[in-house]
């Protein structure tokens, strides 16, 4: 059980733990919200920052642009201009593949880092700290307390048991209980003997069976 | 058979036995613990107390076996085995009977135990004692209910 975080802990990079421990952090900090959510916002604070510079950009670079392009759809009117306008059509299908090919690698970045770092705080907890809790804090809390427990405690709790009616009269009830069962089975046992006796002898003397009275 | 089942010998024994080891504490204890505190507390014990000592002690039985008779039934043996002694018809001893039952059984022990064969002999397992004082032993409700035979 152990053995598998362990190797998962080990071969996981430290940049990967620390992304692991950030999702972790945010699933504990809103338990009912999904990773996902998490990374979202974070993504929507980039990307919102991300567009207000390029709103900056284009303010500046608006008339330039525009220029541009006028100048662009004036040349892409002209014989042989798609021998232009292609390759550039191809580049920016790529481009967008590429931004989706980014978006999945990195879900599954941030998934394997989870279940590393989950992986991480289990081997900790079972290899290290549980062993050294209970090898070394607990025995000396025990140490510790005990003698004040046997010398303080015990005493309060027995006389408490000893002085209440109900422990004794529920020892008074087991005890003659046991006593009684005792006694119905040695009465069981002699009527049982009567019979048995009585027909040994019956039979002895060749007087017959005799009439089973006990038993 | 109608009516409470018969008492068998190995019961009998039994509880007469039990009985036995009592009366022996008992003898012990009424005969000795006088004049042993007497000697503790005073010194040498004066003729009365042993001569009353003495006395209780041969008493002792006659009167443990009519009194446990007369007022219940049962001797303390006969408790913890779970027999009772009755009147044939199933009625409790009267003094005058369960004093001669003892009396008789002390006295001619032997003859006592030798009458219990016929306990093994006889349907209803009475004794010889009890055909001579018309009574019975039976078992205790108890009993009863666990061996079911009435």
């Amino acid at each position: 059980m152990t053995s598998a975080p362990t190797r998962f802990a080990s071969t996981t990079s430290p940049a990967r733990l620390a992304l692991g421990f950030a999702v972790l952090v945010a699933e504990r900090v809103r338990p009912g919200a999904p990773t996902r959510d998490a990374v979202a916002t974070t993504v929507g604070v980039v990307g919102r920052s991300a567009d207000l510079a390029g709103r900056a950009a284009r303010r500046v670079t608006a008339r330039p642009v525009g220029l541009a392009r006028r100048s662009l759809r004036w040349a892409a009117g002209l014989p042989g201009a798609s021998l232009v306008t292609d390759p550039l059509a191809q580049a920016r299908d790529r481009l967008a593949d590429a931004g989706a090919a980014a978006r999945d690698r990195g879900r599954a970045t941030l998934d394997s880092s989870r279940a590393g770092a989950a992986a991480f705080v289990q081997s900790t907890m079972d290899e290290e700290i549980m062993p050294y809790v209970t090898s070394t804090v607990v025995p000396r809390v025990i140490d510790g307390a005990l003698p004040d427990i046997r010398a303080r405690v015990l005493p309060v709790v027995i006389e408490d048991l000893t002085n209440d009616p109900r422990i004794r009269e529920l020892v008074v009830e087991q005890s003659r209980g046991v006593l009684d069962e005792a006694a119905d089975q040695l009465r069981s046992g002699t009527a049982t003997a009567d019979d048995r006796l009585e027909t040994a002898f019956r039979r002895l003397v060749g007087r017959g069976a005799a009439p089973t009275e006990g038993g | 058979m109608a009516g409470p089942a018969h008492a068998g010998l190995v019961s009998r024994v039994a509880a007469l036995t039990v009985d036995v080891i009592v009366l022996t504490l008992a003898g012990l204890a009424v005969t000795q613990l006088p004049i042993l505190a007497w000697e503790q507390v005073v010194g040498t014990p004066p003729g009365w107390l042993t001569a009353g000592s003495a006395a209780v002690g041969a008493l002792l039985p006659w009167a443990y076996f009519t009194t446990c008779w007369w007022l219940t039934g049962r001797t303390i043996g006969n408790g913890v085995i779970g027999v009772e002694v009755r009147t044939r018809a199933g009625q409790e001893l009267s003094f005058v009977r369960a004093a001669a039952r003892a009396a008789v059984g002390l006295l001619l022990a032997p003859l006592w135990l030798l009458g219990l064969v016929a306990v093994l002999l006889r349907d209803d397992r009475r004794a010889l004692h009890d055909l001579v004082f018309g009574t019975a032993m039976y078992y205790q409700t108890v009993v009863q209910t666990h061996h079911g035979a009435l």
